[in-house]
C-alpha cells in the first residue's frame, strides 16, 4: 500500500530550488534593501513645531547658515539655533506673526523650542562637523540644496557605506573653504587637479579604520 | 477565473516591491529601523531632551555665579573695550594684520550683512523686505566715527534695536569685526 502519493517524491527538489532559488534571495534582497537607512531614512521631513522656512532664510533672503548654525565649523554638532537667534530679526520684522506664537512664548518663558530632529547618525557611531566643514567638503554635498527646502528632510542615507564612499574618493566634494556654505557653487573644469591640489595642502586623511567613527 | 486571480496576485506582488515608499518620497512618520542593533542608548546627546533634569534639557546651564575655564573677562580693554577708567578704547587693543580684517569681512559678512548690508550703508535684506533701517555704518558720522571700543560694545551688547551678537561670535572674531568696520569707510581696505 502506497501512504504518499507519486507526486510527494517532488516535494524535497521543490523545497530546494524554493528555498536557494527565489525565498533566499528575495529575503537576502529585501532585508539589504529595506532595512537599510537607504530606504528607512532617507525623505524623513517632519512637521515642525514653527512652520520655518529655509528656502525663504537661506535661500531667497541669503542668510548664511552659519548665522544660525553657529557651531558648524569649531564642534562636532552644527547646533540648531536657540530661539534668542530668530528674535535678533523677529524682534524687528512680522512681531506679532501669528505662525511664530512658539517662537514668542519660548522667549518669554525661556523655554527651548522643541525642533523635530532628522539627521540622527546611530548612537555608536561619531560624526564631527568641524573636521569636514574645515576640510572643505560643502553642506550641500551632506543634506542636499537647503536653500531650496520649504521643510528639511534628509537627503543623504548617512549610512557607513555612505561615509565611506567618500573617505575613499573624496575629491570631488572638497571645494574652496569659503564657498562651504554656498548651496549652488559648481566646480569648474579643473577642479580635478585644483582638488588634488587642497588635498595635499591641507593634508587630508579621511580614515577608514573603525575607531575613526566607532568608539 | 483563475486567470484574474493570478493576475491580482501579481498585482499584488508588484504593489509591495514598487509601491513601498522608496527613496525620493518623503515622510513625516519617523524612521523604522527593522533592526534597532545599538541605534538608540540610554545617554544624552547634543541639543537632546532630557526626562530627569527639571527644564528638560540634556544640556546644562552654568551654575549661577560661576565661571567656565578660559571664560573669565578680566581684561577691561580686551573684553569690554574699555580702558581701566571706563572709557572706551579708540583703538583695537590687539595686532591688526591684513589677516586679521579678512576674517573680520568674512564674519560681517555673515552676521552683519543681513541687516546692514554688504557696503555698510545699513541697508540689507531686512531693509529690503520691511524698510527697517539699521545703522548706517558709512553714511553716518557719529556711527562712523564711534572709538573702536565702542563698536565692539555695540556688537558684543546690542544697543537699541539690535541685539548683542556675544553668542555667536566669540571675542576674537568680534575684534575682526570691529577691526573691518573701521574699514568699510575705505571701502574695505585696511
Ligand atoms: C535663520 C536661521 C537658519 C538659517 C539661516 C539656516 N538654518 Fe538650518 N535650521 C534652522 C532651524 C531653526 C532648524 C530646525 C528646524 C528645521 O529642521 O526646520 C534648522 C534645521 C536644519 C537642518 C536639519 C537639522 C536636523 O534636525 O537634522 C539642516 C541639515 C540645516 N538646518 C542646514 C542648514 C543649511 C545647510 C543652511 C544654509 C544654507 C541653513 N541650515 C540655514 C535655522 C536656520
Ligand atoms: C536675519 C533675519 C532673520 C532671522 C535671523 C530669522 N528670520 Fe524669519 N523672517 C525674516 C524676514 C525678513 C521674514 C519676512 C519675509 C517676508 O517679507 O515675508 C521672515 C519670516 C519668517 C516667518 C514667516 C512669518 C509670516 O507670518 O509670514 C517665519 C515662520 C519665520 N520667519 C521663522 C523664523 C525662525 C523660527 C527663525 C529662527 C530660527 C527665524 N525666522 C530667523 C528674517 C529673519
Ligand atoms: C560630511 C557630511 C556633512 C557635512 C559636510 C555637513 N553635515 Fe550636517 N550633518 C551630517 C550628519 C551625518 C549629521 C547627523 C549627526 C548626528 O546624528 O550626530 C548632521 C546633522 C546636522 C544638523 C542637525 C544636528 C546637529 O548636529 O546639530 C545640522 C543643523 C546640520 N547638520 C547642519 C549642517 C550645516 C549648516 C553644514 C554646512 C556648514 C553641514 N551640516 C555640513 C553630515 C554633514
Ligand atoms: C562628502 C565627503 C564625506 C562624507 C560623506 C563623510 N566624510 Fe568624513 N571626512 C571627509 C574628509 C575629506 C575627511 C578628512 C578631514 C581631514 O583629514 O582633516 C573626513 C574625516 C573624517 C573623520 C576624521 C576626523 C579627524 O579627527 O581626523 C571622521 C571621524 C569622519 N570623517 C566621520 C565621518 C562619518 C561618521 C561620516 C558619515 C556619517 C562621514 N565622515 C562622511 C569627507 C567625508
Ligand atoms: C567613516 C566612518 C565609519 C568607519 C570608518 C566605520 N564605520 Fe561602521 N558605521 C558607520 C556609520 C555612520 C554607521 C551607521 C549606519 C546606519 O545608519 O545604519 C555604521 C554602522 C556599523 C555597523 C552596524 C551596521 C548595521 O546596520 O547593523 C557595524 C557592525 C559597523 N559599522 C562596523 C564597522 C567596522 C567593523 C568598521 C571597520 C572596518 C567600521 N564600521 C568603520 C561609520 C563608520
Ligand atoms: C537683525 C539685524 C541686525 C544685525 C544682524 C546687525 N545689526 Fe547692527 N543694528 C541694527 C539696528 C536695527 C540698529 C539700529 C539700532 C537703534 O538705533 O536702535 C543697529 C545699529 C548698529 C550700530 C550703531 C549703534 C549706534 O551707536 O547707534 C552699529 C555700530 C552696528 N549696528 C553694528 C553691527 C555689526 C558690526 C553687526 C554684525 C556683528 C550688526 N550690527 C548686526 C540691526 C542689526
Amino acid at each position: 500500500m502506497q501512504i504518499f502519493p507519486h507526486w510527494t517524491n517532488r516535494v524535497p527538489v521543490v523545497l530546494l530550488i524554493g528555498f536557494f532559488g527565489v525565498v533566499g534571495p528575495s529575503t537576502t534582497f529585501l532585508v539589504w534593501y529595506y532595512f537599510s537607512p537607504e530606504f528607512t531614512d532617507v525623505g524623513y521631513q517632519p512637521t515642525q513645531p514653527i512652520p520655518y522656512d529655509h528656502a525663504l532664510h537661506a535661500g531667497e533672503l541669503a542668510i548664511d547658515c552659519r548665522y544660525c548654525h553657529a557651531q558648524v565649523e569649531v564642534s562636532a554638532v552644527a547646533s540648531v539655533p536657540p530661539s534668542k537667534v530668530c528674535m535678533n530679526c523677529h524682534s524687528l520684522v512680522k512681531r506679532d506673526s501669528p505662525q511664530l506664537a512658539v517662537l514668542r512664548d519660548s522667549v518669554a518663558n525661556n523655554r527651548p523650542i522643541r525642533w523635530v530632529r532628522i539627521h540622527n547618525v546611530p548612537d555608536y557611531a561619531y560624526f564631527d562637523h568641524s573636521v569636514h566643514v574645515r576640510a572643505g567638503v560643502g553642506c550641500v554635498s551632506c543634506h542636499g540644496n537647503i536653500a531650496e527646502m520649504v521643510v528639511v528632510q534628509q537627503a543623504e542615507p548617512l549610512s557607513m557605506a555612505w561615509c565611506l564612499d567618500c573617505h575613499r574618493n573624496p575629491e570631488p566634494h572638497l571645494r574652496p573653504r569659503d564657498q562651504v556654505t554656498n548651496m549652488t557653487w559648481q566646480p569648474g573644469d579643473d577642479h580635478a587637479a585644483l582638488a588634488a591640489a587642497w588635498r595635499s595642502e591641507l593634508g587630508l586623511a579621511p580614515p577608514e579604520s573603525c575607531s575613526a567613527c566607532h568608539r | 477565473m483563475m486567470h484574474s486571480t493570478r493576475r491580482l496576485m501579481a498585482l499584488a506582488v508588484m504593489l509591495m516591491v514598487f509601491g513601498g515608499c522608496m527613496r525620493g518620497c518623503t515622510s513625516p512618520r519617523p524612521p523604522i529601523h527593522p533592526n534597532p542593533n545599538m541605534d538608540l542608548q540610554p545617554k544624552y546627546k547634543a541639543q537632546a531632551e532630557s526626562a530627569f533634569f527639571y527644564d528638560g534639557m540634556t544640556m546644562r546651564q552654568p551654575v549661577e555665579h560661576t565661571v567656565a575655564r578660559g571664560e573669565l573677562e578680566r581684561d577691561p580693554a580686551i573684553h569690554e573695550g574699555r580702558a581701566t577708567d571706563g572709557t572706551f578704547l579708540a583703538d583695537i587693543p590687539m595686532t591688526v594684520d591684513a589677516e586679521v580684517v579678512a576674517r573680520g569681512a568674512e564674519r560681517y559678512g555673515i552676521y552683519c550683512t543681513p541687516c546692514h548690508g554688504a557696503k555698510g550703508d545699513g541697508r540689507g535684506m531686512l531693509y529690503e523686505r520691511a524698510q527697517i533701517e539699521s545703522g548706517d555704518l558709512v553714511g553716518d558720522p557719529r556711527i562712523a566715527n564711534l572709538p573702536a571700543g565702542e563698536l565692539f560694545d555695540v556688537i558684543t551688547n546690542g544697543k537699541g534695536l539690535m541685539q548683542g551678537y556675544r553668542y555667536p561670535v566669540p571675542l576674537k572674531d568680534r575684534w575682526a569685526i570691529t577691526a573691518y568696520v573701521r574699514t568699510l569707510r575705505q571701502g574695505g581696505a585696511p
